[in-house]
């Protein structure tokens, strides 16, 4: 099963600590075969409305920076627990903060 | 989504099943625990035993306490107790151990002791011994994968049953038993070295393949299981190919799984009956996994060695993951690597894939030919594939008597429910065609009835055979195997001839023509009368002859060698075959080891002749070698893609590079020379080294002289050089 994890912005700058210790977790889930994609996104970003046909599009920042999402993690694991055990020792590195785990659906979500 | 800040989260951990909890720790973290323990007790089935008492521990104190911050530390150091008590009571506790008994006891009611942080490369060598143990070739196949899933997976003996559908005691049977016999047999826990090491990975590699196929094939099993097994299988791969990264087929069998994976979802209809892969929708491919087999494969060709069994069906998975419609499809290649394939892994499998391969490359005759040679085999005694690949080759020859027969067959044979229904029905077209023709009497003969016809006449070589199947199969895609033979127009001919090769070289062109002539004159016989119109009447024959080549000015030479913006690589490449007047494939053809650079010669080994060159060249050559002491002197931009197998030869051992190829050569010497030339196309190296004869011939050269330098065969074919090249003319 894949899961999204995303994280909301908000957070203190991570120092350079922390960037180490990321780096040897994000290693660490690559060598167990889980991690499957990750990246930082640019907190401002442009927002696209669709209403009526019509597309819009407005260019970030946004005021609302801490509900945007900052980063990602596509992970492959077996189970939403074992997603969950994967986000809990992300969140004991990180520190405060607040993200989502989502299940990206899949040929094998149908049979479950 | 939330109701108050951040409440909805808290409840919903805290509501959480701890013992769910638990089993998912467990699955992460078994396999580093076991075999940990394995280290210490030398000893699978008491690792095991020790683990899961660890494992009984946190389903005790968990629910109470919560889930430790370092749960997979807090399982190793209990484990780890547990074993050290073990040893103790045993007596065979040595200074390393008391080492670690001491370090445990003072952490006692730490619940996050930091003993593993440091050792974490021995602990992911201590998983890579694990999985060579537990995949043991002395154990039996069932063993082998009922204990790697529950040693390396995690999974408990009831997941296991259910994915074989096989009962739970039998599984715990085999598993007792592999342990038994690994404790029997003292098989020391290590990663085995050469020349056992390569026996050993491949039966780890084995193993994984057949735990991915059992989940993806579908042959038995719990639907819900099913797809678990893949992505055990796909995570063991990927753990191993980062434990083990330098073995090239580690890598392959990863990359094969990706892609594989990559089409799970389409693999099947809305009712479960399997869509065949040239029938998948390949927008619905996952490009995530594709590029990820791509990936891998490219790991595997930078490990390096010979070409093995899953770096070749990766290959072929990756030109099936590359074509955007199955039209596009390589089949060429496809069909190429399977011959490689044969010869590292002759199953009678393999051959009939092969045999699918040659059919979709060069018609349905080839791909019969060989596949009829399999009837015997008796590994393929039950194999519902071997008859449903025959009937549709035959079906497609418009063959549908024998071809009903061998689906008929073919449904007989498989356990698979909506496969066998697929199968019943094409034998049911096949009867009714049947039928049609007899019905309707002297009905026309369809297209690819009179080309299998033509093909199987008993006096073609194979050669001829596999020429003229290409060109017919080409027809036969564009217009429709049922088109009746006499709606056929000499029109629809040409433009079939147009799309497909209105392109290609003077030579391509006219080797097509002629086969579709002797079709023509065949079908168009006294005994057949097929036919009455001539259908290559629009194709007119393409001149080739030598003296097309027209050479190139000298003043356009000379303007070539004063370009500035020219690279290196370029340069020397032009000089080089203008100084030589050797063909271009000769001298892309040289390897670094080969050049006698004092004696401004190179060998060309396959021909056992030397290429001479001049000063000019001699002056740039050393800095196309650049150091290097191997493998091709011209070497490509870029290292070959996931879907290029390049032989060994053909790749720099230094950088990885690939050979550069006669038609990127071609491409850069065109590109260049298209201002040069009057007529806006740009010249070509044969041309280039033509004009090298012509102006020699213009400088008095003997024709010998010329043979000797140019590695011409003949005085005739040089003769196109221009009077002087032969001397009495003069």
């Amino acid at each position: 099963m894949r899961f999204l994890m995303t994280t909301k912005g908000g957070m203190a700058p991570p120092d350079e600590a922390l960037m180490a210790e990321m780096g040897k977790f994000m290693e660490e889930m690559t060598k167990a075969g889980v991690l499957l994609a990750a990246g930082g996104l640019d907190p401002a970003g442009s927002r696209i409305t669709s209403s009526g046909g019509q597309v819009t599009v407005t260019d970030g920042p946004f005021a609302e920076a801490k509900e945007a999402i900052v980063s990602f993690a596509l992970i492959d694991v077996r189970s939403k627990e074992e997603a969950i055990e994967m986000s809990r020792r992300f969140w004991k590195i990180v520190g405060d903060g607040e993200g989502d785990i989502r299940q990206v659906f899949g040929p094998e979500s149908a049979t479950d | 989504m939330r109701t108050g800040p951040g409440g909805a989260l808290i409840e919903r951990v805290t509501s959480w099943d701890a013992h769910r909890a638990i089993d998912a720790v467990w699955k992460l973290e078994s396999a580093r625990i076991i075999a940990g323990l394995v280290r210490m007790v030398s000893d699978v089935g008491l690792a095991e035993e020790l683990a899961q008492d660890a494992l009984l521990a946190a389903l005790e104190q968990w629910p109470e306490s919560g889930v430790p911050d370092n749960p997979g530390a807090w399982l190793m150091a209990v484990a780890k107790r547990r074993a050290i008590d073990h040893l103790r009571r045993g007596e065979r506790l040595d200074r390393r151990h008391e080492q670690l008994a001491h370090e445990l006891a003072t952490q006692q009611d730490t619940s996050e002791p930091d003993m593993d942080a440091d050792l974490d490369d021995e602990v992911g060598d201590d998983v890579l011994r694990l999985m060579f143990i537990s995949c043991h070739p002395a154990l039996s196949t069932e063993s082998r994968v009922a204990l790697t899933l529950r040693l390396l997976g995690g999974l408990r003996t009831d997941e296991i049953a259910r994915a074989f559908l096989v009962s739970e005691p039998a599984v715990a049977q085999r598993i007792v038993r592999a342990k038994r016999a690994l404790a029997a047999m003292r098989i020391p826990f290590e990663v085995p070295s050469e020349p056992e090491r390569a026996a050993r990975l491949s039966s780890v590699l084995e193993v994984i393949y057949l735990v991915f196929n059992e989940g993806y094939a579908a042959t038995a099993g719990d639907e819900w299981m099913r797809p678990s097994l893949c992505f055990e299988a796909l995570r063991l791969g990927r753990v191993l190919a980062e434990l083990a990264p330098d073995e090239a087929e580690v890598h392959g069998l990863v990359a094969l799984m990706e892609l594989q994976a990559s089409r799970s979802a389409t693999r099947t209809g809305p009712s479960g009956e399997p869509i065949p892969l040239l029938d998948q929708n390949r927008g619905r491919w996952d490009q995530l996994l594709i590029h990820r087999g791509f990936a891998a494969l490219l790991r595997a060709r930078e490990a390096g060695g010979p070409l093995g069994p899953y770096v070749l069906q990766a290959a072929v998975a990756v030109c099936h993951a590359r074509a955007r419609t199955a039209q596009e499809t390589d089949w060429t290649r496809i069909a190429a690597l399977y011959e490689s394939l044969v010869r590292v892994l002759p199953t009678p499998v393999v051959q009939l894939n092969r045999a699918v391969a040659l059919a979709m490359a060069y018609g349905p005759e080839a791909g019969l030919a060989l596949a009829d040679t399999l009837t015997s085999e008796p590994a393929l005694k039950g194999y519902h594939l071997l008859p449903s690949v025959r009937g549709d080759l035959l079906a497609k020859l418009g063959r549908h008597g024998e071809a009903q027969a061998e689906f008929e067959r073919a449904a007989s044979l498989t356990g698979n429910t909506p496969e066998r229904t697929i199968l019943l029905k094409r034998a049911a077209a096949c009867e009714e065609a049947t039928q049609r023709r007899a019905t309707t009497p002297r009905a026309a003969v369809t297209l690819a009835e009179a080309v299998s016809a033509f093909l199987t006449r008993g006096d073609l070589d194979a050669g001829t055979i596999r020429s003229y199947g290409h060109t017919m199969g080409r027809l036969r895609r564009h217009l429709g195997d049922d088109t009746a033979l006499p709606d056929v127009t000499a029109c629809q001919v040409s433009e079939v001839f147009a799309t497909a090769w209105g392109q290609a070289a003077p030579a391509t062109w006219n080797r097509h023509r002629a086969a579709i002539r002797s079709f023509v004159s065949w079908a168009a016989g006294q005994d057949r009368g097929w036919i009455t119109g001539d259908l290559a009447d629009r194709l007119d024959r393409r001149p080739e002859s030598r003296a097309r080549t027209q050479p190139i000015e000298r003043p356009c030479i000379e303007a070539l060698w004063e370009r500035r913006d020219v690279a290196p690589r370029e340069r020397a490449l032009w000089l080089l075959l203008y100084e030589s007047a050797a063909r271009a494939d000769w001298v892309l053809s040289l390897d670094v080891e080969d050049l006698d650079l004092a004696g401004m010669r190179g060998k060309v080994t396959a021909k056992t002749r030397w290429v001479y060159w001049q000063s000019g060249s001699a002056r740039l050559l050393p800095g196309v070698i650049a150091g290097r002491r191997r493998g091709p002197l011209f070497l490509a931009d870029r290292r070959p893609g996931p879907a290029r197998t390049l032989a060994t030869g053909d790749l720099c051992p230094e950088t990885g590079r690939g050979r550069l190829s006669y038609e990127r050569a071609e491409y850069l010497f065109k590109q260049a020379t298209k201002d040069l030339d009057r007529e806006g196309h740009g010249y070509t190296l044969h041309q280039l080294r033509h004009s090298r004869l012509t102006h020699l011939g213009e400088d008095g050269w003997s024709a010998p002289m010329l043979m000797n330098l140019s590695g011409h065969d003949s005085v005739r074919s040089l003769s196109v050089y221009g009077a002087a090249a032969v001397p009495h003319s003069r």
